[in-house]
């Protein structure tokens, strides 16, 4: 396992303790690409940003977040600078923010390089043509000279990119990666995202709430609601979990055409909402009395295959 | 059926009159045409900067066309001022985004509501509250959500009220641009079927813009698609979801995440 | 409102206003002696019992002449604002709504105020409509126009590209509604800052002016006034100074600190 999450809890506000994620434990194997996905307020934008020690200040948490033999929990913030970058990279949903307006895009990448590696200036400027050229850009030389607000949406996200592969990281993180892009962008980021895999094996965590998106790119989906894993599948048709399979009912899809959508009946609770027993249970179609009183465990049904729900 | 929306080679463009750059102005809708009839979804789909989400603006009236013809029930609803404007106002409304933005902060729901009534001066002060109270029921909301604000309700709950204040005024024609977009998936089929009831109760058109071919091909009748401001393809919806004719309606297909392999 | 313990600008600067409020309340009830009446035998006697705070060089009683110059203070300071705010929010509003060559218009206007000194348009202004409280309260108004007009400006050119704006247009609301109901409301909180420390400038303002002679005229008292008078007595008497300069520099301080707690409670 590159990284393994085990009991992870994050709470908000030190008076009422709101629990925004609960117990998540999960791992991402070498060359893995992991999906997580949830709906809004699920925990999994939380959980990323607990791996790389970015939670605001107002968050605490227990658990640990076991990661190349140290746990991350318990790192210096020293420590944590020196992994981020180098170790552990992050690619975020919207390039024209994570990336300076100020600065060229090939200085930017560069800039990754000069932190972490002790390559001269030239070297750098090599390697950044280099990682460019593998992201698929073109005119190298052009685009290296150019500022972010110069690029399309696509093109700043390579460039993000880039700079998440440049120390080759063991664990990347994406976050809705492509959620800000259009739709044939898309697939071509998440095509390059498949090939680097591939060449490279790093463990990728990918962070969506396109169940259809993960379900094309990822090795693993872990399902998350309300703060819990509810589900981890290889292959979306293997969905056992009623949450999963209400979602994929919810999606339109061809078959649906002329029929109403399933829709999940309320809403998701907000932190305050939460109360004991399956966090699904006053939603699930086949929620019984004993869901609403005990939490179940996440057990293994079939080979990885892992689903929380008394009645599956 | 009839045609309630003409639309004939529909120009607009946004020039840059910048001091410092002198760019050539960006042509958005590149003379367009289609027709929509009464009682249909028509699907108005493309990527982002194609144009969807401008000719939806032109329609509705929050941008001025440079040129061409728009036609709503028979007449020209091109040069309209004034009363005539605000009774077209009545007839044809829109339904945006963004849930988080889309309601006044200050308002609670009750006078959201109230107010497309005030301004068009429908019905008399007691049918009102009547009127506002049937709306809501249709919506799954109780009394108690008038006097709420919007911060305290959620992005579905939001919507559903933004859309209840698009109908408020009983129109025939209705502009859903991106409508579910920033929506979680369980909260879009709520939506999408609360629209569908809708339309059956209250006999509406809706012109339905999106970038998502799934959503389009689920909701809709008709679909046209857009690029660069011009619209390459105009079908049935299944017949351009199963048939397309032509090669970038082609790509859009294939590029929707599930349906390759 | 969530106040917690260390919100001090508010619990402070909140303190002393009403302190400075109930004393302005009592005044117009109650002055321990006639704010005029002269009295050389007593002139510039050091706080004592009944004359608490002292005596001027005419022998009135200080205390009284600051309690009823508290009521000009305040008077001063809630009707300039009321003339800027209304008057820099009106213009503020078209500015940003309607844009274009209006905009370009009030902005040339309000930029030209801006670059003219404020106490010099006030000597001008003055010079030309007379001396007295009211000249100085409307000259004072002015002056904080542009202030209220940019404040306003830049909260409908944020607000106005919102989409409950398009939603408000597309529904037929006139321009009245979409400015009085939609944006106003929602631009309110950083105008109410403004009038907090324009309230406060209004009060210096005046008692620079009052200080040069131009503003509220003898014998009526006012805090500037006072000053001025006291002047050239200040190594014997120097309660007499201190009295008006405290009171002066302690509004100041309140409004001040209550306009930081606004801006910090708005950004919350």
């Amino acid at each position: 396992m590159t990284i393994e999450i085990k009991n992870l809890n994050i709470y908000f506000n030190e008076k009422t303790k709101l629990q925004a994620v609960n117990n998540l434990s999960f791992g991402v194997k070498k060359g893995e690409i992991m999906g997580l996905v949830g709906e809004s307020g699920c925990g999994k934008s939380l959980t990323s940003l607990a791996i790389m020690r970015l939670l605001r200040k107002n968050a605490s948490f227990s658990g640990e977040i076991n990661f190349l033999g140290k746990n991350l929990l318990n790192l210096s913030a020293k420590e944590m600078a020196s992994l981020r970058g180098r170790e552990i990279s992050m690619i975020f949903q919207e390039p024209l923010t994570a990336l300076n307006p100020l600065h060229r895009v090939g200085k930017q990448i560069g800039e990754t390089l000069k932190i972490h590696t002790s390559l001269s200036k030239k070297e750098r400027k090599e390697k950044t043509l280099e990682l460019m050229n593998e992201v698929n850009l073109k005119d190298l030389e052009d685009t290296y000279k150019k500022f972010p607000h110069e690029l399309s949406g696509g093109q700043r996200q390579r460039i993000v990119i880039a700079m998440a592969i440049a120390c080759e990281p063991q664990l990347i993180i994406a976050d809705e990666p492509t959620t800000a892009l259009d739709v044939s962008t898309q697939t071509q980021i998440i095509d390059l995202l498949k090939k680097l895999n591939n060449k490279k094996d790093h463990s990728l965590l990918f962070i969506s709430h396109d169940l259809d998106l993960v379900g094309d790119l990822c090795h693993r989906i872990a399902i998350m609601y309300a703060g819990h894993i509810v589900e981890v599948i290889d292959k979306l048709k293997d969905a056992k979990h009623p949450y999963t399979k209400c979602l994929l009912d919810a999606i339109p899809n061809p078959l649906h055409k002329g029929k109403d959508l399933y829709s999940i009946p309320g809403r998701v609770p907000t932190l305050s909402e939460r109360k004991n027993g399956c966090p699904f249970a006053p939603r699930c179609p086949m929620a019984k009395d004993k869901c609403h009183e005990i939490l179940p465990e996440l057990l293994e049904k079939k080979n990885g295959h892992l689903v929380r729900c008394l009645y599956v | 059926m009839e045609n309630i929306l003409e639309i004939k080679n529909l120009k607009k463009s946004f020039g840059n009159s910048n001091f410092f750059k002198s760019k050539k102005s960006k042509i958005a809708v590149d003379n367009i045409s289609f027709e929509i009839k009464k009682g249909e979804i028509f699907g108005l789909v493309g990527e982002s900067g194609c144009g969807k989400s401008t000719t939806g603006n032109l329609i509705s009236k929050l941008l001025n066309i440079d040129e061409g013809e728009i036609i709503y029930k028979g007449k020209s609803i091109i040069g309209l001022k004034g009363k005539e404007l605000k009774s077209m106002r009545k007839n044809i409304q829109m339904i945006f985004q963004d849930p988080y933005h889309s309601l006044n902060p200050k308002k609670n729901i009750g006078w959201i509501l109230m107010e497309p009534l005030i301004i068009h001066d429908l019905y008399s002060k007691d049918e009102r509250r009547k009127k506002i109270l049937d709306m809501l029921e249709i919506a799954g909301f109780d009394e108690s959500f008038l006097d709420k604000y919007p911060h305290e309700l959620s992005g579905g709950q939001r919507q559903r009220v933004a859309i209840l204040a698009a109908l408020m005024c009983e129109p025939d024609f209705v502009i859903a641009d991106e409508a579910v977009s920033a929506l979680d998936v369980s909260v879009q089929a709520q939506i999408l079927n609360f629209m569908k009831k809708l339309q059956n109760k209250m006999g509406l058109t809706y012109l339905f813009i999106s970038h998502d071919l799934n959503v389009v091909y689920y909701m809709c009748d008709r679909i046209a698609v857009m690029k660069d401001g011009k619209i390459i393809e105009i079908d049935g919806a299944k017949n351009l979801y199963h048939n397309p004719k032509h090669p970038y309606t082609k790509s859009l297909l294939q590029a929707i995440p599930g349906k390759r392999t | 409102m969530n106040i917690k313990v260390k919100d001090h600008n508010l619990i402070i600067g909140g303190g002393i206003l009403i302190f400075l409020l109930l004393i302005t309340g009592v005044s117009f009830f109650y002055l321990p002696h006639s704010v005029t009446e002269i009295n050389t035998k007593l002139k510039l006697s050091p706080p004592n019992f009944p004359y608490l705070l002292g005596t001027d060089n005419f022998g009135r009683d200080i205390l009284s002449r600051l309690m009823k110059g508290s009521q000009t203070a305040f008077l001063v300071g809630i009707i300039s604002v009321g003339i800027g705010s209304v008057a820099g929010v009106f213009l503020g509003a078209i500015s940003g709504y309607f844009g274009g060559k209006t905009d370009e218009f009030i902005m040339r206007i309000t930029d030209a105020m801006m670059a003219f000194p404020g106490i010099l348009f006030a000597l001008m202004f003055i010079s030309v409509f007379g001396v007295g409280i009211q000249n100085t309260m409307v000259a004072i108004g002015i002056m904080s126009i542009p202030t209220f007009a940019r404040i306003t400006r830049s909260g409908f050119l944020r607000e106005k590209e919102l989409e409950y704006i398009k939603a408000a247009r597309v529904r037929g609301a006139s321009n009245f509604r979409i400015i009085y109901h939609h944006i106003l409301p929602n631009v309110l909180s950083p105008i109410i800052v403004a009038a907090t420390m324009s309230f406060s400038n209004a009060i210096l303002a005046e008692a620079a002016l009052s200080y040069l002679g131009l503003g509220v005229q003898a014998p009526n008292p006012s805090w500037g006034r006072m000053l001025s008078e006291s002047q050239m007595y200040f190594m014997i008497a120097p309660w007499y100074t201190l009295a008006p300069g405290i009171m002066i520099s302690l509004t100041v301080l309140a409004l001040n600190m209550l306009g930081d707690f606004l801006r910090g409670y708005q950004e919350r």
